[in-house]
């Protein structure tokens, strides 16, 4: 009995020295990234790859989760009375990763390049915006990666301020992101991040389609899932007769698209933005109508080309789905893989801030930037564009049980891997 | 055509129709044993296709049965309801099992998962509940829609228990080329696939070969220029037309063949008109020559050489033909000798009968007047003087007649060979006409009415111009006697090719068929003082000219004499 007491108390005295070290972030390691597919440059300007872009490149402002701004590379901002005037403060001692020092001048260059209508001006070391109409959500807007401040040269994509540097290599190639020793808020916990479509072993972050199986994946992965962070719409043509809107909008069955190609993962819209980033997406009916969508119809003999990227599957699948149920309520849909004047996109939801997210979405489509009430913005947004949505989907990520700190729709800065 | 040139022409003909019939007989029996060898090779391949299809069917089926025993099929049997769970399992399944189709049907015929088009789950597949025993039924065609469009498949359908209901599993692979390929073919056949969901071929032959199958799908094999096409029809569970699959049997080899053999028999054919050829020239130079002469002794004979012999080189019907012809023509010529003899005693006779018959009429005078002058010696010298005054004139007058008629007589017999010079017989007979003007309306004699109907391009012909006019009288002078009543005496002449005509016509008494063929005979005459010998002149004239002489009458309207005379001088 005596035995088995001091056995006991061994094993918590045990537990309770590993426990610390287990929570406490460690430095070191390589963190190695599968993706879906390769990508063919790094932009920051283009959302979908701004996962890696952030990682290399940094904005004047961040958003925290709930789309509020906080310093980054400015550390204090004001404006005027009427918001047409800004001055954005910069850090100090903020070095790229060529060792070059961040300069107002060099900032107020890049930014005067991608901001249209605002005039950047640098003024020691800050920046001046001045705008010919009030611009209130300026600080939001410079969150956006579009307006990141970072240099390129023939041998490397991307030279920012951000925690990792990008090693130089190919466009399309494996990408490969070292930790940046002199970052101003300190060397990131992970030496390195290895991107890359396939790799040898197990990889510590594996992202996965939609309709992915918890069940195949390998032992050490478990399943993480964001909340929705993709927009599947169809996008019709600008010369496309406008009952064509109305009548895919009234036959696709969303329900059966979100509950077997997607798995349940998702939600079935007729929005652009998600339920739990508008609060009233409820409000675009998703019922599927064939009867009425019979009507539309005779005046549609047209046949609709519609293509899908033809790397993506489930993107197929969504099109065939689409096919089938407008030729149950006779409309002819040809899904072909590649382009076509009728495309089915994945739009993702790049902020958890609704005008933010709304704005890309606007920007994807070609659209202009939307003002005013949102509910009405994305309205006239989807009638303006011809846009049918069908479907907001999460990301789906298979994660190494060495992998800490992993939060979907987060920046991978603050990974770290348990020794 | 002559005897030679048919007796070639028959040669070559028989040649060339023996190595045409022999080439035909040859070329119909390739073609035989080629079909035969295509039936066969179709046949063998039409087996062979349906038995690669049973093995494939079997293969089907043994993979179709492994699927329905998995543990996948058991579980989806046990909660079929929700096709989100299996969806991408037909796919898993198909792919384990190499099968190109197969879809999981829920009891309610509702697709719970479908490898060849994963976003159709949900929809109907109504066919599936047509048949209750599906697990002992082997493969069989249908027609599938995909994505992509419509495919020809063979299928296995296989069930298993889902709780109150049954779970169908229908799989298959695809008919297509790649299966076509997949059989091994001997050379010169071709196999190719037509399946109902596609547009007709482009060759019009082919779709109306395929158009027949359709309201009764069946075997069907037709021969074309190039190749034999057999129709094989693939049907479905309810026997309606799916697909044909084409097995084309070249006909390369054959028409190579035909063409070998076609240019053989020409070359043969060629070679054997040739020879034939030579050999008819030669079988019928040896077979015609004794015809040849023959032919050539006859013409002779009608030639007027009557003792003209064909030579006999033979003891064949030729030969004996030879000799019979020489029997002939030496019987001719003794008929012609005793002919003449007979009738140069006739004539003579004539002649004697002519001579006593004019001679007696003036004797008779000389005799009575010679008699009166022997009596009137007895008379006084008066009456003496006066009765030998008239005697002696009487005497003188018919010894003048019996001068004149001797003169006729000697002319005809003096008349000359004739001396041919161009002569314009339009001219002639104007001059002639001219001579007899004055009688033709003489008073106390019924008139007569001379018309030329003369040729204005008459060419000039070679004659004796005196002897020309000599005839013109004579039948101008023969036609006025028939024309004791008067009448019209036409001359007329006429230019045919060759020769022209002349021809002195009256409107007379006429002439009797009998008189007709008398005319031209020497002292005959229709006239109580002709001497008979006017139209023999006439005969004997135009015979010198080398031309003919004819004449029609009708008794009571008059005759007609016809000369044709030589426009080169010879008669042609």
């Amino acid at each position: 009995m005596r035995y088995i007491a001091l056995r006991s108390l061994a094993a918590i005295s045990l537990a309770i020295a590993l426990l610390p070290a287990a929570t406490r972030p460690h430095y070191g390691g390589t963190l190695r990234v599968q993706m879906l597919e390769a990508l063919p440059a790094l932009d920051p300007g283009e959302p979908a790859r701004d996962r890696i872009a952030s990682l290399i490149v940094e904005t004047l402002v961040d958003l925290d989760d709930r789309g509020a701004p906080h310093p980054k590379l400015a550390v204090a901002w004001q404006h005027d009375a009427d918001a047409r005037r800004w001055s954005f403060t910069l850090r100090q001692r903020v070095a790229f990763h060529d060792g070059s020092p961040l300069t107002a001048a060099l900032a107020a260059s890049v930014l005067s390049a991608t901001m249209r209508n605002i005039t950047v001006i640098a003024s020691g070391s800050t920046l001046i915006f001045e705008s010919p109409v009030p611009h209130p959500g300026l600080p939001e807007e410079l969150a956006n990666p579009r307006y990141a401040i970072y240099k390129r040269t023939t041998e490397i994509q991307l030279i920012g301020t951000g925690p990792f540097r990008l090693n130089p290599g190919l466009p399309g190639a494996p990408v490969m992101l070292t930790a940046f020793e002199e970052h101003w808020a300190g060397r990131p916990y992970l030496d390195a991040i290895h991107f890359d479509t396939r790799h040898s072993t197990v990889p510590d972050i594996l992202e996965l389609p939609v309709n992915a199986s918890a069940r195949t994946l390998p032992d050490k992965l478990h399943l993480e899932i964001s909340s929705a962070a993709e927009l599947f719409a169809l996008i019709l043509p600008v010369g496309a007769a406008p009952p064509w809107r109305e009548a895919l909008t009234l036959s696709i069955d969303r329900a059966s698209i979100v509950n077997v190609l997607f798995q349940k993962r998702g939600e079935a819209t007729a929005a652009l933005l998600p339920q739990w980033l508008s609060g009233y997406a409820f409000l675009f009916p998703t019922e599927m109508d064939l009867n009425r969508a019979r009507q539309l119809a005779p005046g549609l003999r047209q046949p609709l080309t519609l293509g899908y990227p033809a790397s993506d599957p489930l993107a197929r699948g969504v099109a065939d789905r689409i096919a089938l149920n407008a030729r149950d309520a006779g409309l002819i849909v040809q899904p072909t893989a590649g382009s076509a004047q009728t495309r089915l996109v994945r739009l993702p939801i790049v902020s958890a801030n609704p005008a933010r997210a709304l704005s890309e979405i606007a920007a994807a489509l070609g659209a202009a930037e939307p003002t005013g009430d949102l509910y009405q913005s994305e309205r006239a947004l989807i009638e303006a564009t011809r846009v049918v949505p069908i479907a907001h989907v999460p990301r789906l990520y298979g994660i190494h049980t060495r992998v800490r700190d992993f939060t979907p729709f987060r920046s991978l800065e603050n990974v770290w891997i348990a020794p | 055509m002559s005897f030679r040139a048919k007796v070639m022409l028959s040669i070559t003909l028989t040649v060339a129709i023996s190595v045409w019939a022999v080439a035909w007989v040859v070329s119909a029996t390739i073609s035989r044993t080629f079909e035969d060898r295509d039936r066969q090779r179709t046949a063998a391949l039409i087996a062979q296709f349906r038995q690669e299809f049973a093995r494939r069917g079997a293969d089907v089926a043994r993979r179709m049965d492994s699927i329905a025993n998995s543990q996948a099929i058991a579980r989806i049997a046990a909660e079929p309801s929700d096709p989100a769970q299996y969806v991408n399992e037909a796919q898993l399944l198909a792919q384990e099992q190499s099968l190109d189709f197969l879809e999981i049907i829920a009891s309610d015929t509702s697709i719970v998962s479908s490898a060849e088009w994963p976003a159709r789950f949900g929809y109907k597949q109504g066919w599936v509940a047509a048949s209750s025993d599906w697990n002992h039924q082997p493969a069989f065609f249908r027609q599938l829609e995909l994505a992509e469009g419509a495919a020809l498949g063979f299928l296995v359908v296989r069930t298993v228990r889902a709780g109150e209901g049954v779970l169908y599993i229908a799989g298959g692979q695809r008919l297509d080329k790649d299966f076509l390929q997949s059989l091994p073919l001997a050379e010169g056949i071709g196999v190719s696939l037509y399946r109902a969901f596609e547009p007709p071929p482009s060759r019009p032959e082919i779709a109306a070969l395929i158009a027949e199958q359709r309201p009764q799908p069946r075997e069907i094999t037709r021969i074309f220029l190039d190749e034999t096409i057999t129709a094989l029809p693939l049907t479905g569970h309810d026997n309606a037309l799916l697909g044909v699959v084409l097995i084309a049997n070249s006909r390369a080899d054959l028409r190579n063949l035909n063409s070998y053999v076609k240019r053989t028999a020409l070359l043969v054919g060629l070679g054997g008109i040739l020879a034939g050829i030579l050999l008819s020239f030669w079988a019928a130079a040896r077979v015609t020559r004794p015809v040849r002469e023959l032919a050539a002794s006859v013409r002779e004979v009608s030639g007027g050489k009557w003792d003209a012999r064909a030579p006999v080189s033979s003891n064949d019907e030729i030969g004996q033909l030879a000799r019979d012809f020489n029997q002939m023509t030496e019987q001719l010529v003794d008929s012609r000798n005793r002919m003449m003899q007979a009738e140069r005693v006739a004539a003579w006779r004539e002649l004697a009968r002519r001579l006593a018959h004019e001679l007696k009429n003036p004797l008779f005078p000389l005799q009575i007047t010679i008699e009166n002058l022997q009596r009137s010696r007895k008379l006084p010298p008066a009456e003496f003087d006066e009765i030998f005054e008239e005697s002696t004139t009487t005497l003188l007058a018919e010894l003048d007649t019996l001068k004149r008629i001797v003169g006729r007589f000697s002319d005809f017999a003096r008349m000359p060979a004739p001396q041919p010079e161009p002569v314009q017989i339009n001219d002639l007979a104007r001059q002639a006409i001219g001579l007899f003007e004055a009688q033709f309306h003489m008073p106390g004699r019924a008139e007569i009415v001379p018309h030329l109907q003369l040729d204005s391009v008459l060419p000039k012909v070679p004659a004796d111009p005196e002897q020309m006019q000599r005839l013109l009288r004579n039948l101008i002078l023969n036609a006025q006697d028939a024309m004791p009543n008067g009448g019209t005496l036409t001359i007329r002449t006429e230019t045919l090719p060759g020769r022209i005509v002349l021809e002195i016509c009256d409107t007379g008494e006429g002439l009797t068929t009998e008189e007709c063929e008398r005319l031209f005979t020497p002292y005959y005459t229709t006239r109580q003082h002709g001497t008979g010998l006017g139209l023999a002149i006439v005969q004997s004239v135009v015979s010198d000219h080398g031309g003919t002489i004819g004449v029609s009458s009708a008794v009571g309207k008059g005759s007609a004499f016809r000369i044709e005379l030589p426009r080169n001088g010879s008669h042609e």
